[in-house]
């Protein structure tokens, strides 16, 4: 059982030694910042510490790891499962200084970041080359780039692109013990040595510190279509999914939200004039005008066999962005509704998705719980939906229904029929108990694997991958 | 007038929104240059969320991150949920005013506004100096034009343009001489009382002029009137309310003569655009001035970014609020315009600055300052 210390005056002198006084507060003004991420837990750290090069971390990191202060890495903070909330208090690692793009390399088809690089900060760099880093989760505003890899984060392309982890090619990471190494390579194919690389994309902070990072990118498609539709039944919305991928045509997204997030979403981008129900975006890339054009009309003429209330196409780039940020701010418009917001990130085989999809609207009507309510949004393309509970934490039965709506969701829903309780949001802390259920024969190899990169277990303690561990600390 | 204060304790369940996102925090203009999240929209949420818990109390240390916001807007833009982040902001600074604890210079304000009706500290008799002697306005008009201290005390300039554009289109207008100060400043710092006592006092002058219309050439006491009076009093003014641009392009009888033959970037006032949703007005005054070609910055309208002088930032924060502006100055650069222009005079006087300080090859000018320069007869009104 690991036993973990608080930071003691020396340490922190010692910090403030490392990184400058100014980059190190135990405030309470400074601390309460650092206590959430969008998840509903609360967390906090003794001290927060922001450290601006690869030393700095290797030198916070040898320090924690001889006094057992736990570390809890932390990029923009936008992660919805409570990854980087420090459980047992200790450092929080702030990210936000290492926000340098190191090197942009076309005909190498890489680009070198620090991890506090924003992801739409790096994407929009890239545009001036006609070249974009795929993964496009819609807190791409927001969150970092080691934050991504971190989670494995994944968006609305995954279904064509693939995740995080398809682009990372080399990782400096700092170890549990203050060592650095590098993993992968910084080329495009290699097979050279065990795939740390992978291993350590999607570890959530409990493996290492990314310090710098190497991502492949890909260049823009020159074209876009898209088709916008609603549906007055959400089975039938998936079931035009599911559709689409039995013809062999891979749009960049196929997106969903349910009426009610699709009001408020709506509502924040501004679109008016579209009628209300089921939402669905079909978005299709390609370097041919007609190409693209015919690859929509052909999915549009499917999904009219699922007859939606109404559907529109369009070129027009501005008109497009509408719907996009729409959807992108999906989760957090949906927090006009109740004063609580906590999604969850699910995945089921996609061929299971409409069945899934009507039992996950049904949960809050099995909990019959006023004011306990349902939004619903995510990648149909790819399974992966975001059942998003609204409610009030700091009403004692709402709070308790949330639980029992995560059991119902995961434990009756998803993973009897082969799904994950993850695809890119992480486990974190909301759903570390199931980790179990899911990976009943990996879970101990997991923890062995932790032991040997970080073995005081300093690094980011009390989360589901590698942990959770009985924790005590002095 | 009765006042209807929002208290920070009004503001619970407005923050228990913020679900920290983050999306207001990537851009924010102050964020960008301090250290810890406590300086962000999300961060600022967080602790007022922990004052109105009482889980902390107003002190020194939160009073410089609550303070060093220059109320641009962008996170209000920009939030999903649509928090108040502004009026939460400003319901908390009024709560650290009621505590003793603000920064010194907004104080110097509050004396001054007391002292001399302008938070300078001039001598009120010295407001239009600058006025022409062979100007004769009326005491009642259709048309009031609001000049504001900062115009008046400040950069006259854009006073006397605006002058003389209504003189040029044959406004039957008139300014009060004894206005006195908006209390736009008053109300951003938290200084409620008086910024209510200031602003009624014009209220009860306004009336005597019997104007159905008030223009204005500073957004700081345009939002005044037409944002914080309506909240303070649940009442509207009944005044026809326009930016001195919007107005003149209404009524469309200015003739522009003299060609400008020049490149032009706008800066959006954050108070004109995000508070008031006045962009395009401004930029089709522009685009009527002969020779003008009107090019756009990266960030533009809502996406813009702050000057970095508003909500008694330039006086609290002087090298915060520098450094924001040198930020838009850069922007305006890589935009390639020979004039950076806006239609406010904090914004005019707080990017001049940053033009000065870092030798940067573009010009600040008001729009008003660049129409009236195109208009051929500049006759102001003689009696």
């Amino acid at each position: 059982m690991p036993r973990y210390r608080q930071a003691t005056d020396s340490v922190l002198k010692e910090l403030e030694r490392i990184v400058g006084s100014e980059n190190v507060t135990t405030r309470t003004e400074e601390v309460i910042c650092y206590m959430r991420d969008s998840s509903p837990f609360k967390h906090r750290p003794d001290v927060v510490v922001r450290p601006a090069t690869t030393e700095q971390v290797a030198a916070v990191l040898k320090l924690a790891c001889r006094e057992s202060i736990p570390v809890t890495p932390r990029g923009a903070g936008t992660g919805a499962a409570g990854s980087a909330l420090p459980v047992v208090g200790g450092i929080i690692l702030d990210m936000y200084r290492m926000s340098r793009m190191l090197s942009v390399d076309i005909d190498d088809q890489i680009v070198v970041v620090e991890p506090g690089v924003v992801c739409d900060t790096l994407n929009d760099e890239l545009l001036k080359y006609g070249f974009f880093f795929p993964p496009d989760p819609a807190s791409s505003p927001a969150c970092t780039i080691g934050g991504m890899v971190a989670n494995d984060s994944a968006g609305n392309k995954a279904m064509k692109y693939g995740s995080t982890r398809v682009f990372v090619l080399w990782l400096e990471a700092v170890l549990g013990t203050g060592e650095v190494i590098s993993t992968g390579s910084k080329t495009l194919k290699s097979v050279s040595g065990f795939d740390l690389t992978r291993l350590f994309v999607g570890s959530e902070g409990s493996l290492g510190v990314f310090t710098k990072i190497c991502l492949k990118i890909l260049p823009l498609p020159k074209y876009y279509a898209t088709g916008v539709f609603s549906y007055s039944s959400v089975d039938s919305l998936v079931r035009s999914a599911m559709k689409i991928k039995r013809t062999g045509i891979i749009p960049e997204m196929i997106e969903f939200m349910n009426q009610k997030t699709m009001e408020v979403a709506f509502q924040y981008a501004g679109i008016r004039d579209f009628p209300r129900g089921n939402f669905m975006m079909i978005d299709i890339g390609g370097d041919t005008e007609g190409s693209v054009a015919s690859s929509l009309d052909k999915c549009i003429g499917i999904c009219q066999e699922e007859k939606p209330e109404h559907f529109e196409k369009t070129t027009d780039e501005a008109y497009r962005e509408k719907f996009i940020s729409a959807r992108k701010a999906a989760l957090p418009a949906l927090a006009r509704i109740r004063p609580t917001t906590s999604m969850e990130d699910c995945t089921v085989p996609p061929a299971k998705l409409p069945e899934t999809a009507v039992k996950i609207e049904e949960i809050p009507g099995h909990l019959g719980v006023t004011g306990f309510e349902l939004g619903n949004f995510g990648h149909i393309g790819d399974g992966n939906m975001h059942p998003t509970f609204l409610y009030d934490e700091r009403i004692e039965e709402q709070s308790n229904a949330f639980f029992k709506a995560l059991d119902i969701l995961y434990n009756q829903i998803v993973l009897p029929i082969g799904g994950s309780i993850t695809a890119e949001h992480g486990i974190g802390l909301i759903r570390a108990t199931f980790m179990e259920k899911e990976h009943p024969t990996s879970l101990k190899w997991m923890r062995e694997i932790k032991k040997l990169f970080d073995p005081n277990l300093i690094l980011n303690p009390g989360k589901g991958k590698g942990g959770p561990y009985p924790i005590r600390r002095e | 007038m009765p006042a209807n204060y929002a208290s920070i304790d009004d503001f619970r369940e407005e923050v228990q929104k913020c679900m920290r996102c983050g999306f207001c925090v990537a851009l924010c203009p102050v964020q960008e240059y301090m250290a810890f999240e406590s300086n962000s929209p999300r961060g600022r949420m967080q602790n007022i969320k922990a004052l109105i818990d009482k889980e902390i109390q107003t002190n020194d240390y939160l009073m410089n991150r609550i303070y060093n916001c220059t109320l641009c807007g962008y996170c209000l833009w920009r939030c999903p949920p649509g928090v108040k982040t502004v009026e939460a902001i400003m319901a908390t600074r009024a709560r650290f005013v009621e505590n003793n604890c603000h920064p010194r210079i907004h104080l110097d304000f509050a004396e001054a506004t007391k002292r001399c009706n302008n938070p300078y500290g001039e001598q009120p008799q010295k407001r239009f100096t600058w006025v022409p002697q062979s100007l004769n306005l009326p005491k009642r008009a259709d048309i009031l034009y609001f000049v504001g201290c900062t115009s008046a005390f400040r950069l006259p300039e854009v006073a006397a343009s605006s002058i003389a554009l209504l003189s040029a289109a044959k406004i039957d207008f008139t300014i009060m001489p004894e206005e006195a100060c908006c209390g736009s400043v008053m109300f951003r710092t938290g200084m409620r009382e008086l910024g209510k006592e200031t602003l009624e006092r014009n209220i009860r002058m306004i009336e005597e002029v019997e104007a159905s219309t008030i223009v204005f050439s500073c957004p700081g006491c345009y939002k005044t009137f037409a944002d914080d009076y309506p909240k303070l009093t649940r009442t509207s003014l009944g005044y026809e309310l326009k930016h001195v641009a919007e107005y003149l392009l209404e009524i469309d009888s200015l003739k522009f003569t003299k060609p400008m033959n020049t490149t032009v970037t706008y800066h959006d006032p954050c108070h004109l655009g995000r508070h008031l949703g006045v962009f395009e007005a401004p930029r089709e005054f522009l685009n009527r001035i002969p020779g003008i070609k009107l090019i756009e910055m990266e960030r533009n309208r809502n996406t813009a970014t702050c000057c970095g002088a508003g909500a008694g930032v330039r006086g609290a924060f002087p090298e915060i609020s520098l450094n924001i502006a040198k930020k838009r100055v850069q922007e305006a650069l890589a935009a390639r315009g020979a004039v950076l222009s806006s239609a406010c005079p904090f914004c005019k006087r707080n990017l001049g600055d940053a033009i000065r300080e870092t030798g940067a090859a573009v010009q600040m000018y008001d729009v008003v300052e660049l129409a009236a320069d195109s208009v051929k007869s500049r006759n102001i009104r003689s009696g």
